[in-house]
């Protein structure tokens, strides 16, 4: 019985280095070499062990882009030629070294491995994935996977080109060695929250990250290091052994440093003659290491003495002794404290093996046998085994981590390589982007369409290629930067080339074909893989395009509003939703920009309208007035932009007041759209003037705004005299629009009840709704009150809203011995401000400054007589002693006459208020004013509009 | 004490205000600070030199040095190094500056740190904010000496009149943890509703709805 566990696994990863068109790239020979000096002698250490019925277990990761050069043709076929070189070379040796028997030797020891490897070789017929099969299927060898190019997934941008990755990766494990692997080596074992995710996604069910990750989990992992631990994902996470990390790789005191083993850095490649060596290294007379090294470490800075194998061999044999001892040293002490068998997994690059260090298949051989055989502590086991025999693991939050220097992600990341990001980061975006649009569109033309995601296809591969970690390290380490750049930049040019192709519709047929022919990786990859991962927002997104395509709108209007129901604060908001909802009734799409708010969604579809609430980086309340507005402005710009990428078109910009000019200008600008702009008021009215710098600047932006607009609407020929005063706008860009009211049923209420309870009598009453600020002129109506209280004692007057008036008219109210017969109600509700109009015998509107005056209209609509001032737009709207009374603007003597009048002849008034009701019908209902809002759009040359003409 | 006058200087004191606070006088606090920007332009006089080696490589280069597409992304380097790269396109800067009524190369930039931790951000209730002028031709930068641990956001904006003016936002990125979990730590479940916030996962899904305004 043993008491713990032992997991050996090697991760075997090269870049796709197959250069198809020249067989003398230097980068293509790392391939040769690693196959010659570690994948083969691995293959034949772990063959036969296997052949002398030792039952061991191993774990090998096999990188995708390693699998599909072990399983390619052309590689195998230069590969032949390589070992025929090198064992030509290696008979060379032998008779070169003929006077020297100490090198013979040597170079003999080469001749015979190399012969016994072609002779391997040949049996698998050069097919090492044969031989890997062979090896899995007995069980004894668990191969799993690895990202597909082994991309550095942290850094990878979006979720669909990690996926990608990784089901390609899968697929083609599974293609070439005929199963799906259980496991994934995570490139240098990047690993970030998330990942978990996406592994558990595509069905993987363990992976490793570095002894630290696991150190550094949260909660504190019980079983420390010597169990695996469980992400919240429910993916398993295997942590390597630092110490039995150290033991192989340590530069300073590790294994493959002794000095009776072979120096890598002596090679014959180096010191033999030119004339001699030169058809074994580069033919550009670069000299290369030919794998032929004769010497021993020896020792530091002293002369390099001759390899002897069997020192070597021995040092290998007690090497393996020595690891196996602290392995179950490790486990004997974690034994006595833990609730089920210690694991220790040690984990190592499997190119360390035979190529750095020679004789590490050595060491393997005997530390597999010797645990296999002799171990009664120790038992071999792969994690897919240690899974199904445990099957709960603890749960952890990993964090994000690798195993490159100093843990985290500075190798991939620093000044060296920074900069390949920006890059792939948005070729991932692009790709994810054409191959959504290819997939929405498709089915046209059948031909096309397979041409199509042919370059697809080939440009999801020149990605992967180009997000392989490998180019980024070898910036890091400055050893072939100029190829790993080079590789990085064809791939993505190649990629954009391609998804250019595929945008504007013109194949290159044959380009396409000489990028599949130069880099053949992937034959079946699947570019699917690629389309957006959350399928149910891009179907918000059509809906939201079929919504505005359906029914064939009459044009689209982009609404720029600050402000839009629920959230009001003036009469702006509640006009551009009546101005929107009319349109929409006319067949017109409207699709409102506003402020976002805490109460309210931030997408929702009003009375047909397509409302989008923005939040902004800095919240109203925080900064000042202006920057939040700005901040706004940003938002909708923004915001029309993941329209128009949704397929959203409009036809025409709407912008209401300066609040929205920034973005209106800009978008005008940018999509070559006419703009419209309500000036629904004026800051130069508001204050009776400039006066402050802030106002000067609201006034500068209300310039800019009517200048930059293709038309300006005014609510009445009061302000377009004052906006062509003010801002010098020709007279032909503007047009006069009133604002409208919706002529709804009078509320039904008990009119005496009402009269009670704000404790009036039955006694004739005035009302006023509105802000109570100085422009409203309400001081005038109280001074009017005062003068009629001995003629009209029986009068009340009511004044409902708020406003910072409010306690100076109180006050005045006191003073005047009036206070008794006028009521403040402050802020009144819709319904009561309507019960309110009908309870007033004369709605009255003493303003001083009123670019509209749309209360007066409500007023009207209802039926209630009024008395309005004769300024701004109530000029316009009531006609004195028809549809109303007017009095001279600021002149109390005046409104104290009307009042008298009006008060005096109940007949008049009531005959007044339904001429007043039958305009507000004919001149103020909201159809025809969007009619009227449509007709100006469609002069401005939007088309589609004119369709409502009907 | 820069990092106070810094820290003071973006809570918009006056030099006056921050010499009093910090009991120097105005010249010593104007001399800190022109030192500071002296360093902060030769750290990017480093980046420069990077990015024209990267581009200078090869003759017929063919990747665009930028893309017309706003954005400012954040990545972890380490448990205490940010690498943030941005691209602010032509339209954007004329909008801001139209807005600032000044010449957008004029204007100082920088990028202001948020410490998000936990939050479910509104722009004002951040553990810490920290602000890092970068010079005109910067394109990327590493923030140093970051909190492992923690959850970060970067807006790339504008100082102006002492103000800052964010004019784009990155997501979320979240620093390691270098430290072992503290006794007792508890399993924090991931978010399941994953619309809102995903921000405890490094990466984002695509989406046609992108967080542009998150």
């Amino acid at each position: 019985m043993h008491n713990g566990y032992l997991s050996l696994v090697l991760h075997a990863h090269m870049p796709y280095v197959r250069h198809g068109d020249r067989d003398d790239r230097l980068e293509e020979r790392w391939m040769y070499e690693a196959m010659l000096e570690c994948y083969i002698p691995l293959l034949m250490v772990f063959d036969k062990l296997l052949s002398d019925k030792i039952d061991f277990r191993m774990t090998m990761v096999l990188s995708p882009t390693l699998l599909s050069m072990l399983d390619d043709e052309l590689i195998a076929t230069r590969f032949r030629a390589y070992l025929a070189k090198t064992v030509e070379l290696a008979g060379k040796e032998v008779k070169h070294t003929a006077n020297n028997p100490a090198e013979q030797r040597i170079a003999k020891m080469y001749l015979e491995k190399f012969r016994t490897i072609a002779l391997f070789c040949s049996k698998l017929d050069y097919r090492l994935i044969e031989g890997f099969k062979r090896l899995a299927d007995s069980g004894c060898l668990e191969l799993i996977t690895c990202a597909a190019t082994h991309a550095f997934l942290p850094y990878v941008e979006t979720e669909e080109a990690i996926l990608a990755q990784l089901r390609t990766g899968m697929d083609t494990h599974e293609r070439i060695l005929g199963r799906r692997p259980r496991g994934i080596w995570l490139p240098e074992c990047g690993y970030t929250p998330g990942v978990d995710r996406l592994l558990r996604e595509v069905g993987l069910q363990y992976f490793f990250v570095d002894s630290h990750t696991i150190e550094h989990a949260t909660p504190q992992p019980r079983r420390g290091l010597l169990a695996p631990l469980g992400t919240m994902h429910g993916v398993v996470a295997f942590a390597r052994d630092d110490v039995a990390s150290q033991q192989v790789w340590s530069t300073f005191d590790g294994y493959p440093g002794d000095y009776d083993y072979r120096e890598y850095y002596r090679d014959i490649g180096f010191d033999r003659d030119m004339d001699y060596i030169e058809p074994y290294i580069h033919p550009a007379g670069i000299r290369i290491h030919t794998g032929l090294k004769y010497h021993r470490i020896t020792g530091r800075d002293v002369e390099k003495q001759l390899y002897e194998p069997d020192w070597a061999r021995e040092k290998a044999a007690s090497h393996a002794g020595h690891f196996l001892y602290h392995r179950e040293r490790q486990i004997e002490e974690a034994v006595a404290w833990m609730d089920r068998k210690p694991l220790v997994v040690a984990t190592y690059d499997a190119e360390l093996f035979g190529h750095w260090w020679y004789e590490g298949p050595q060491f393997l051989d005997y530390l597999l046998r010797k645990t296999a055989c002799d171990s009664q502590i120790v038992k071999l086991i792969t994690p897919s085994e240690y899974l199904d025999e445990y099957q709960e693991q603890d749960l952890g939050h990993l964090p994000m981590s690798t195993w490159g220097r100093n843990g985290y992600g500075e190798v991939w990341l620093n000044e060296k390589n920074g900069w390949l990001y920006r890059h792939l980061h948005q070729a991932e975006r692009d790709l994810i982007e054409v191959v959504t649009a290819f997939y929405e569109h498709k089915g046209q033309e059948q031909e096309r369409d397979q041409l199509a995601s042919r370059a697809l296809k080939q440009a999801g591969r020149e990605l992967m290629l180009a997000q392989s970690s490998d180019w980024a390290f070898i910036m890091d380490g400055q050893t072939v930067v100029e190829y790993a750049v080079r590789r990085t930049h064809d791939h993505l040019a190649n990629m954009r080339e391609l998804l250019a192709m595929v945008r504007e519709d013109r194949m290159d047929t044959e380009r396409l074909t000489q990028m599949e022919t130069a880099f053949p990786i992937f034959p079946h990859i699947d570019e699917t893989y690629y389309l957006p991962k959350e399928a149910h927002r891009v179907n918000v997104s059509h809906q939201l395009v079929a919504a505005s395509k359906g029914a064939e709108p009459a044009g689209v209007v982009l609404m720029l509003a600050w402000e839009f129901p629920p959230n009001v604060v003036g009469g702006l908001g509640r006009a551009v939703y009546d101005l929107a909802r009319h349109l929409v009734r006319q067949g017109v799409a409207v699709h409102v920009l506003t402020r976002a708010s805490d109460w309210s969604v931030a997408e929702e579809v009003m009375d047909g309208v397509h409302v989008h609430r923005l939040p902004t980086y800095i919240p109203a309340e925080q900064e000042d007035f202006l920057s939040w507005v700005f901040q706004l402005n940003l938002a909708m710009s923004d915001a029309t932009e993941q329209l128009w990428k949704n397929g959203v078109r409009p036809d025409v910009i709407h912008a209401h007041d300066w609040l929205v000019g920034w973005a209106a200008m800009e978008i005008k600008e940018r999509y070559s759209l006419p703009l419209v702009s309500t000036i629904h008021a004026l800051e130069y009215g508001r204050h009776q003037g400039i006066h402050t710098p802030l106002q000067e600047r609201i006034h500068n932006s209300e310039r800019t705004l009517a200048h930059a607009s293709d038309r300006v609407i005014v609510c009445s020929h009061y302000m377009a005299n004052e906006v062509q005063r003010l801002f010098d706008i020709p007279r032909a860009k503007l047009r006069v629009i009133h604002n409208g009211v919706d002529l709804a049923q009078p509320p039904a209420f008990d009119q005496n009840r009402l009269r009670e309870e704000l404790s009036i009598g039955d006694g004739p009453i005035l009302f006023f709704v509105g802000r109570l600020v100085q422009e409203k002129g309400v001081h005038l109506l109280l001074e009017a009150m005062a003068r009629l209280r001995y003629d009209f004692g029986h009068v009340t007057l009511l004044i409902a809203g708020k406003g910072p008036m409010q306690g100076q008219w109180q006050q005045r109210a006191e003073e005047m011995g009036i206070a008794e017969r006028v009521k403040f109600l402050g802020f009144v509700d819709d319904t009561r401000r309507d019960q309110l109009f009908l309870l007033a015998d004369i709605a009255v509107f003493p303003s001083l400054y009123e670019p509209f005056g749309i209360v007066a209209l409500e007023a009207m609509a209802l039926g209630v007589p009024i008395l309005a001032a004769d300024t701004g737009g109530l000029r316009e709207i009531v006609r004195h002693g028809e549809n109303g009374a007017t009095m001279y603007a600021g002149n109390p003597e005046s409104l104290t006459d009307q009042l008298r009048w009006l008060l005096q002849d109940p007949k008049k008034r009531r005959q007044m208020a339904q001429t007043a009701q039958h305009d507000v019908l004919q001149h103020y209902n909201w159809t025809s004013l969007a009619i009227q809002t449509m007709e100006e759009y469609r002069l401005l040359g939007v088309a589609c509009l004119a369709l409502s003409e009907k | 004490m820069l990092e106070k006058i810094l820290e003071l200087r973006a809570q918009s004191k006056s030099i006056a205000q921050i010499a009093q606070e910090c009991g120097l006088t105005i010249g010593q606090v104007k001399y800190r600070l022109q030192k500071d920007r002296a360093k902060v332009e030769s750290v990017s006089a480093e980046n420069r030199q990077m990015s024209s080696l990267a581009s200078r490589r090869e003759e017929n280069w063919q990747l665009p040095a930028f893309y017309g597409r706003d954005i400012v992304k954040v990545m972890a380097q380490s448990p205490t190094v940010l690498f943030v790269y941005w691209e602010i396109t032509w339209p954007r800067m004329r909008m801001v500056a139209s807005y600032l009524q000044a010449d957008f190369r004029q204007i100082q930039k920088g990028l202001r740190l948020y410490d998000v931790t936990e939050r479910l951000f509104d722009g004002q209730n951040a553990h810490s904010v920290r602000d890092i002028y970068v010079c005109e031709d910067a394109h990327s930068w590493y923030v140093n000496d970051v909190l492992p641990g923690r959850t970060y956001l970067i807006d790339f904006g504008l100082f102006e009149h002492g103000r800052f003016c964010p004019i784009l936002r990155s997501d979320v990125v979240v620093t390691p943890r270098n430290t072992k979990a503290a006794w007792g730590e508890p399993l924090v479940e991931p978010a399941s509703d994953r619309s809102a916030p995903a921000w405890f996962e490094n990466f984002s899904s695509y989406s046609l709805y992108s967080k542009t305004s998150k």
